[in-house]
């Protein structure tokens, strides 16, 4: 039997072009589709969340909201708080798991234009002294360093201090207590100050004027150029006239962090303001394209926050806001969520 | 959002704060063709203000070389890719400036965000021609090809952007002088004024975490010096001084005289509406096309007026007065050929004659019998 080669190749030609237009239709028609983000919720916390509110859906996008009750966070109250050294101790398992759904803060300029951050998980524990909140949200580049144009990735918690008060950033009059966390700042705590060596390790200055008279005056020669400087003369007069920042008692500046965690009060856009005297306290760790952090305020009675929180028939509410450093999110340029309902245990 | 009136673009425009100009306004006048860009200016303002820790690659002060040159690299034409072009009818403008601009969804005002390399290169393109000179051009009487070199410092605008865009109301204009300054206690590090300066000239500080600019040297206008970038020009190009705000322009006020009632000297990108003070004497020798982009319209006025100084007597006094004092001056007069003036206090703090007066001394030294001669 002989083959016709000929034949055969034109029949896989003719068979072989409506099979490949068809691909190539199918795969614009694939394309030109918009994204879609599908959310599967793994893990046992989750639902165990789940549970306690049928209705959410933690698969939300933007502007969607859950139908049914919003989902409670349960501060589950524990013998010992565990030490917010170590965000993963199993201690957390005894505090459900809420999913809380963010979107973009488009209220007030400056606005964030789209979210890349949809959801995070809250649980919260108390003790007799204090309480705490782990959050964790997904966030596949993390941000610890600043430079111009380059962010940090934050989350703050937000509390009422009165009824009523707006959730975002509180109102006149209506005061609202913050808890903001900074991967930037973790970085200074665990790794040392980040100088400008960390951000560019071959920088070089010839001359920092204050390196040379303070050579002179405090009487140690010493090699500004390496990060140890600033943690050994930040408080001297001397370095601190070329310190502005320092030298004008800015807490961003701040040269000895010990929290990573700032407290803040706020009462309206832009009026955050530094607490000085806090109790907060808190570590961030990132893991597996999470970041996991945990936030802890001590309860003192005399404390306004703590007053609101521990107050008879008091409806607690929360409010959080994540920054995802590498989207350029910064200031109002944040994901956050409206007032949700938090029960004291 | 609340509008104001902007007597650079000869139109009222949106700004989101209201509120009265302040009591007069620290301004600045640069004369391009005089510049030879030494960097002294920039050296003084470095050495003082910006020698600390996270402050490397910030230049409060710098001086680049147009058409190719720019700190932080594109900042200009950063700008002019994504703003619609100035449209111009006569001095008023028609085409929107920065605070107008709704077309995104960034809320106004536009600017974009300059990246850490592009502070790492003060220097780029300095010296360097418009275009490739062609042989044997040097022994012609014209040169075609050109360049200029352009000094900048912050521009403590009449609508500054950066005050705009802080959602802490951390920056502020001064009621006193309009100087425009950083709270250095308040800045939380947002960026959002190092984004909306056109002019990029708000700074952020790595090791301060907070954001800083030019502070206008107050602590030296309030005991009334010039600034040290205006004190320590070489080539006296620079004069330091304040535009009446509140009253009429005053003709004996040279700020007034040389801006005012002239117009010699031009407000930098005055389409982005922000109201900049620092105001330039178009290079001579640069096409206009060029100098209108930068300088609105007016350049080809003020190139025929600069050309007919040596007539004009009264412009050419104030011209006199520039780099003639460490003191800000505030009033001054031309008596015959000589330039005069006085400070805030009306001290006389400059006496200027137009011709500098010629010494002759003798070949032959009679006193001490040596003949001078000008060999080592």
């Amino acid at each position: 039997m002989t083959r016709n080669n000929n034949t055969l190749q034109i029949g896989w030609l003719v068979a072989g072009i409506p099979i490949t237009v068809a691909a190539m239709l199918t795969v614009l028609f694939l394309a030109s589709r918009r994204p879609t983000v599908v959310f599967v919720p793994t893990g046992s916390q989750v639902e165990i969340a789940a549970d306690s509110n049928p209705n959410m859906d933690s698969g939300l996008g933007i502007g969607a909201q859950p139908a049914g009750p919003p989902p409670e966070v349960k501060v589950v109250r524990v013998p010992a708080l565990p030490s917010s050294d170590d965000p993963f101790v199993v201690d957390w398992d005894k505090s459900p798991a809420v999913e809380l759904p963010l979107q973009p803060q488009q209220t007030a300029p400056p606005m964030l234009d789209s979210a890349t951050v949809f959801n995070v998980r809250v649980q919260a524990l108390r003790d007799e002294k204090r309480i705490a909140w782990r959050l964790s949200w997904a966030d596949d580049t993390p941000s610890s360093n600043v430079e111009v144009s380059q962010f940090s990735d934050q989350v703050a918690i937000q509390l009422p201090l009165v009824d009523n008060a707006p959730f975002l950033m509180g109102g006149k009059g209506q005061p609202v207590r913050l808890m903001q966390w900074k991967a930037l700042w973790q970085k200074d705590i665990d790794e040392g100050f980040q100088d400008v060596k960390a951000l560019y390790p071959n920088a070089w200055c010839d001359l920092y004027w204050f390196d040379q008279i303070g050579a002179t005056k405090i009487g140690s020669p010493s090699d500004s150029n390496t990060p140890e400087f600033i943690a050994k003369f930040a408080n001297e007069d001397i370095a601190r006239q070329w310190l502005i920042g320092v030298s004008a008692g800015n807490p961003m500046s701040e040269q000895h962090r010990v929290q990573p965690v700032e407290e803040l009060a706020a009462e309206g856009f832009g009026t955050a303001t530094h607490v000085p005297t806090t109790t907060c306290a808190g570590r961030g760790v990132w893991r597996e394209g999470r970041w996991t952090v945990v936030i802890e305020h001590g309860l003192d009675p005399t404390d306004p926050l703590t007053a609101r929180l521990l107050g008879s028939n008091v409806q607690n509410q929360i409010s959080l806001a994540v920054w995802d450093g590498s989207s350029g999110n910064t200031g109002g340029r944040k994901h956050w969520c409206p007032w949700m309902p938090m029960k004291m245990q | 959002m609340p509008k104001r009136g902007n007597w650079q673009i000869g139109r009222q425009q949106e700004y989101p704060y209201e509120g009265a100009p302040p009591k007069r306004q620290v301004a600045y006048i640069f004369d391009t063709n005089k510049c030879i860009g030494c960097q002294t200016c920039t050296v003084a303002c470095k050495t003082c203000w910006t020698s600390g820790k996270g402050e490397e690659t910030i230049f409060w002060n710098n001086v680049e070389t147009k058409p190719y040159g720019g700190y932080p690299v594109g900042w200009d034409l950063n700008l002019l890719r994504e703003h619609p072009p100035a449209r111009w009818q006569g001095k008023q403008l028609y085409s929107i400036t920065i605070f107008e601009n709704k077309s995104g969804a960034e809320t106004p005002p536009s600017g974009h965000r300059p990246k850490s390399e592009d502070y790492a290169h003060p220097n780029l393109g300095e010296d360097d021609i418009a275009g490739m000179a062609e042989l044997g051009n040097h022994f012609g009487p014209d040169h075609p090809m050109w360049m200029f070199y352009m000094a900048r410092i912050c521009n403590h605008c009449d609508n500054p952007a950066c005050v705009a865009a802080c959602p802490r109301k951390a920056i502020y204009k001064r009621p006193e002088d309009g100087i425009v300054l950083v709270d250095q206690e308040r800045c939380r590090g947002y960026q959002e004024c190092v984004k909306a300066c056109p002019y990029k000239k708000v700074f952020y500080n790595i090791v301060s975490r907070a954001s800083q600019k030019c502070i206008g040297c107050y602590p030296r206008v309030e005991q009334g010096l010039v600034a040290l970038c205006v004190e320590s020009c070489i080539g006296k190009i620079r004069m330091h001084g304040f535009l009446s705000t509140q009253e009429p322009p005053r003709e004996d006020n040279p700020l007034d005289y040389i801006v005012k009632f002239r117009k010699l000297a031009l407000p930098i990108y005055p389409q982005f509406g922000t109201g900049p003070n620092v105001f330039y004497i178009p290079p001579l020798h640069v096409p206009d096309g060029f100098l209108d982009m930068i300088f609105g319209p007016g350049v080809e006025e003020a190139k025929k007026m600069y050309r007919n100084l040596k007539n004009d007597p009264l412009l050419l006094g104030a011209l006199m007065l520039f780099g003639a004092s460490p003191q800000i001056i505030t009033r001054y007069a031309v008596e015959g050929e000589v330039a005069i003036g006085w400070n805030d206090k009306n001290e006389e703090v400059a006496r200027v004659p137009f011709v500098e007066p010629v010494y002759e001394r003798p070949h032959f030294d009679k006193d001490r019998e040596v003949y001078r001669h000008n060999t080592a």
